[in-house]
């Protein structure tokens, strides 16, 4: 029996033309809650037009089988599932989304894994490490060497960001 | 057929508006959706806040970390299959009984939600007529138990009951189990084996052939790395002789052999056993019975003239050569007034292997009062720590009372804090002392009354319960006065490792206890650590493979229970290959051998009859052919003492030795002292080389001094074909060292057709790759056709060489019939050594008869040939205790 391999693609979505309000500290950027109304199934059809867009019907075909396990609008977090043979063609495909409902947006990969659970692991020491950097920043100044790695992290794939977005410009 | 309404009480009925497929799938969609926030509480305004981001992360944390747990619960896993392997039962899957406690709750929602029946008709509830017919027999047999007479009447009988010189009748079972024990008896343990091995009908008795779980390997590292590995043998059969010392003596020497040492001074006087060997009376070397264990009891009253006190004996022999032994002791004791009690069913045995044997046993053998450290309970509180029995001094045995281990449940030792040091020094002090040899009391394991006592004064389970019950909770029941006190004899056995150089083979302890107490012993045993597996007769017979011993029945088919055995045995693998279909099984006449196609012999056995037939035996030859011609010793010119087991490093030592053929190695003249430094090591009187023990030494008689009393045997005339019998491995060494001696005394009046029938136990090892089966056929090298002759040579040198042959020049003619010499009793991949051996035994007359040359004899090469497959692999022999 052949088993049908597939990958699990650990997403972000950033909002970074929304202004920076002002209650918020500048140790997360970026971070804004999705609107309510973003939804697995709106993602889903989201990411869909998106791949029939790159890359036409053999896209949409192709990946069709893709599917969104989870997503939240309050942390913009969520986990998708795609066939092993195609996950490259989905990523480039978020990469190239541009806004999300009407909100500019970038979208990042930030695990690939093969199994579910190393993707909810992964997802679950993200949110660990939001917390300690927001609690730390709020109460004493310990986030800096945090903020440091944090600054890595969102260079590079904010960076691609950036790249696919002069590309489509 | 069209679906007609669903029948109510089969399974999936009761879910009537989803199909089970459905539920299962939604219960997997559940399980599998990771839950999400309400956007609403987590936003402000549309702004983010600290307060609002950390809840939600908490959130999704949480969230995930569900999902990861109920993803995996929902694996399509019922209760009773996340049980360990080890503690699962059979109808677990019905019956939420059979599952551990912590898992019953959802075992019953399980079954309830499934639709399980839990209810058989056996145990359905009865109605109508059935039950008030159930009614009446249950208050007639309480009535009936109200007038408890039984115990009266079982006490008469008992006080009449002659039990010298007759047979012993198995126990009376349970009425409730009586019909299922018609034509078996089932052992003290039974009912705990039967929910955990595989059981077969043996020697009348129900034993465990092998445990349900995977085993093979478990057995091995159990009894040879790491935990102890135990066997219910009570079916083991006891015998007790009783009379003068001078008149037991008699009996034994009648028996056993004069180089052996139950006649020892310390066995005699009761403080070490004896392994030694049962023979037809008088007729050592011929008609061996079977391997005994012979235990004396200490002497009662020391004030009686030494040879005309009363002493008793006991010896332990293998149930298939029981009847055999028993017909012989008889008539042997009759006349000099020994009395033969048949103690079967009324003795049973543990036996324990493995390097935590002695800890699981200190465990669960409290004895009843410890007193000086010299005694036997002294003794045996200091063994802890010991790994390995054989390293006690041969023969080794305590006898003491313990106390009733269902009150120390589970048992347990204390915490032991003394460092590994102290407790080497501890046991290096007592076994090299062993002041046993000095206080062994007479045991009570031979005092019927002792015996009779322990069992009546056994506590039902209820009565222990409630002791325990009441005792300061973390502690054990204080003991009473009427606690039963059980005789037990422990004994140590060494399992000698035949090859050199290997660390020693673990040896085993032995308890000896009254039949009723088995059952207790048994379940403190295997509760006493987790690291306790048990054995059936599989793992027995591997466990004495791997340490290359002989198992008795199936290694000794040179007596009347190891030709019963393999004819048995025969017959199964003949019932076997009849189920198969034609294109499956081995056709054995178009069997390739060489240029002949055909099996040798009967393919299902080893046909010792077919090997020893009397055609190619030249009795006028064969007394002058005992002369072992003396070419081999003169090519040893460079290696000095070739024992057997050097011959491995014989191969492989780079030197001159290289051009000589590896088979006329392990010729040495200087060897003749071989035997008896044997002897000597395995003499329970002489201090082992490397303990000094404190005790004078003995000189005993060594290995051929004796006159041989009545071994000048008559060949049976009318008996053309004589059965195959076994000459004693002492004797076959003492040739092998000094060839050209003549034959020893034993040997040299033995009638040489006799002579021609006899066999010899042997190991083999193969220079490469190969692993023998049981049956496999043993050649000599081709001794009619040199060329093939030169070519197995040309094999032989390769291997000392140390080059590996390429697998195209491997396969060479096996040679003809004329050349089998043996056969192969056991044979599979050695888990202990690493590679394949086997357990045989060749033929004397085909090995050292009609002239052949020692140097094909004694360099002990051979080919070894699978039943029913051409290709021969190059082995060694050498001979086996």
């Amino acid at each position: 029996m052949v088993r049908y391999k597939a990958r699990y693609l650990l997403i972000t979505i950033y909002y970074p033309t929304e202004p920076t309000p002002s209650s918020s500290n500048p140790t997360l950027p970026f971070t804004h809650p999705s609107h309510p109304s973003l939804t697995k199934q709106s993602l889903s059809n989201l990411i869909r037009d998106s791949l029939a867009l790159q890359f036409g019907d053999y896209g949409a075909g192709a990946a069709g089988n893709m599917a969104v396990k989870y997503f939240s609008p309050a942390t913009s977090t969520g986990i998708i599932k795609v066939s092993r043979a195609h996950y490259r063609m989905l990523w480039a495909s978020l990469t190239f989304i541009k806004e999300v409902l009407g909100r500019g947006a970038v979208v990042t990969v930030v695990r690939v894994s093969g199994t579910i659970k190393k993707v909810q692991i992964e997802a679950t020491r993200r949110a660990k490490e939001g917390i300690r950097r927001a609690q730390g920043v709020g109460g004493e100044g310990v986030g800096l060497d945090v903020m440091d790695v944090m600054g890595d992290d969102d260079d590079d794939e904010g960076g691609e960001g950036e790249e696919s977005e002069g590309l489509v410009g | 057929m069209p679906p007609s309404t669903p029948n109510p009480r089969k399974r999936g009925a009761a879910t009537m508006p989803i199909s089970g497929h459905e539920r299962k799938r939604a219960k997997l969609h559940d399980a599998r959706t990771i839950a999400v926030q309400n956007t609403e509480q987590a936003l402000k305004t549309g702004e983010l806040d600290v307060p609002a981001f950390i809840k939600s992360r908490e959130f999704e944390i949480e969230a995930l970390q569900n999902a990861i747990k109920a993803s995996k619960e929902s694996s399509n896993k019922r209760a009773f299959q996340i049980v360990p392997r080890d503690m699962r039962r059979r109808t677990a899957s019905h019956n939420v009984k059979r599952v551990p406690k912590r898992l019953r709750p959802r075992a019953t929602r399980e079954m309830q939600s499934d639709n399980t029946p839990t209810v058989s008709a056996r145990r359905r509830k009865p109605s109508g007529s059935l039950r008030l017919r159930k009614e009446t027999a249950r208050k007639l047999q309480t009535m009936a138990k109200k007038k408890d007479i039984t115990a009266k009447i079982l006490a008469k009988i008992s006080g009449g009951r002659r039990t010298e010189n007759v047979l012993r009748q198995p126990p009376r079972a349970q009425t409730k189990f009586r019909k299922r024990q018609k034509h078996k008896t089932w052992l003290p343990t039974h009912v705990w084996h039967a929910k955990r091995a595989k059981m077969i009908v043996r020697w009348r008795f129900a034993v465990a052939e092998t445990p349900t779980e995977k085993s093979y390997r478990v057995a091995h590292r159990a009894s040879g790395m790491r935990g102890c590995i135990a066997w219910d043998e009570s079916y083991y059969s006891t015998i007790m002789l009783r009379g003068k010392e001078r008149d037991v003596k008699g009996v034994m020497k009648a028996l056993c052999p004069k180089d052996g040492n139950p006649m020892s001074k310390k066995v005699v006087a009761g403080t070490r056993a004896s392994d030694t060997f049962a023979y037809r009376a008088g007729r050592y070397p011929l008609g061996l019975i079977a391997p005994i264990k012979v235990i004396w009891c200490a002497p009662e009253d020391s004030e009686a003239p030494l040879e005309d006190r009363i002493r008793k004996l006991l010896i332990r022999v293998h149930p298939s050569a029981f009847l055999e032994l028993w017909e012989e002791l008889l008539p042997t004791a009759k006349p000099l007034k020994v009395t033969v009690e048949d103690l079967r069913f009324e003795i049973g045995s543990i036996e324990v292997t493995g390097p935590d044997a002695t800890n699981s046993l200190l465990a669960v053998l409290n004895p009843t009062d410890a007193t000086d450290e010299d005694s036997p309970s002294g003794v045996w509180k200091n063994l802890r720590g010991l790994t390995n029995p054989s390293s006690l001094p041969l023969g080794a045995y305590l006898s003491f009372d313990v106390s009733d281990p269902r009150l120390r449940d589970p048992p347990r030792l204390p915490e032991d804090r003394r460092r590994l040091e102290e407790i080497q020094e501890t046991i290096f002090k007592v076994t090299s002392t062993w002041s046993i040899d000095r206080t062994q009391p007479p045991s009570s394991l031979f005092s019927r009354e002792a015996r009779v006592a322990a069992v009546k004064s056994q506590s039902s389970q209820k009565k222990i319960n409630k002791r325990r019950g009441e005792a300061v909770p973390g502690e054990h029941p204080p003991p009473l006065p009427s606690d039963p006190r059980i005789p037990i004899v422990l004994l140590a056995t060494r399992r000698s490792s035949s090859e050199k150089g290997v660390s020693g083979a673990i040896g085993s302890w032995t308890i000896l206890l009254p039949w009723k107490w088995v059952q207790p012993v048994w379940y403190g045993i295997v509760h006493s650590s987790s690291n306790v597996k048990f054995g059936g007769l599989d793992e027995l017979r591997q466990i004495n493979y791997e340490n290359s011993n002989r198992h008795f029945p199936d290694d000794f088919p040179g007596t009347k229970a190891g030709i019963a055995e393999e004819l048995r045995k025969g017959v199964e693998r003949k019932e076997w290959w009849d189920k198969r279909p034609k294109g499956k099984r081995v056709e054995w006449g178009s069997v390739k051998i060489g240029n002949k196609r055909g099996e040798v012999g009967d393919g299902f056995v080893c046909d010792w009859a077919y090997l020893l037939k009397g055609k190619e035996i030249d009795i006028t030859q064969s007394d002058d052919s005992m002369e072992l011609s003396t070419d081999a010793t003169e090519s040893t010119k460079s290696i000095a003492s070739t024992r057997t087991a050097a011959f491995m490093s014989a191969t492989e030592s780079t030197g001159d030795t290289m051009s000589i053929p590896a088979a006329e190695l392990d010729v040495s003249i200087e060897n003749s002292t071989y035997p008896e430094s044997v002897m000597f090591s395995m003499d329970i009187d002489k201090p082992s080389p490397n303990i000094p023990v404190i005790s004078s030494s003995i000189p005993t008689p060594t290995l051929f001094k004796d006159t041989p009393t009545a071994t000048t045997a008559t060949p049976s005339k009318q008996s053309q074909q004589p059965h195959p019998w076994i000459i004693p491995s002492s004797m076959v060494r003492y040739i092998l060292a000094a060839p050209n001696s003549p034959l020893p005394k034993p040997l040299a009046t033995v009638h040489p057709t006799i002579l021609s029938a006899g066999i010899f136990s042997i190991k083999l090892f193969f220079p490469q790759r190969s692993t023998p089966t049981p049956r496999a056929r043993i050649y000599s090298l081709p001794t009619n056709s040199p060329a093939l002759k030169a070519k197995w040579r040309t094999v032989m040198s390769q291997k000392s060489r140390g080059k590996r042959p390429e697998k195209a020049a491997e396969l060479l003619d096996v040679p003809g019939e004329e050349d089998l010499i043996g056969f192969v009793t056991t044979g599979d991949f050695n888990l202990k050594e690493g590679r394949g051996t086997g357990v045989g035994a060749l033929s004397w007359q085909k090995v050292f008869g009609r002239g052949k040359k020692v140097g094909e004899a004694v360099g002990k090469a051979c080919i070894v040939r699978d039943v029913g497959s051409g290709i021969g692999r190059l082995a060694y022999w050498e001979v086996i205790d």
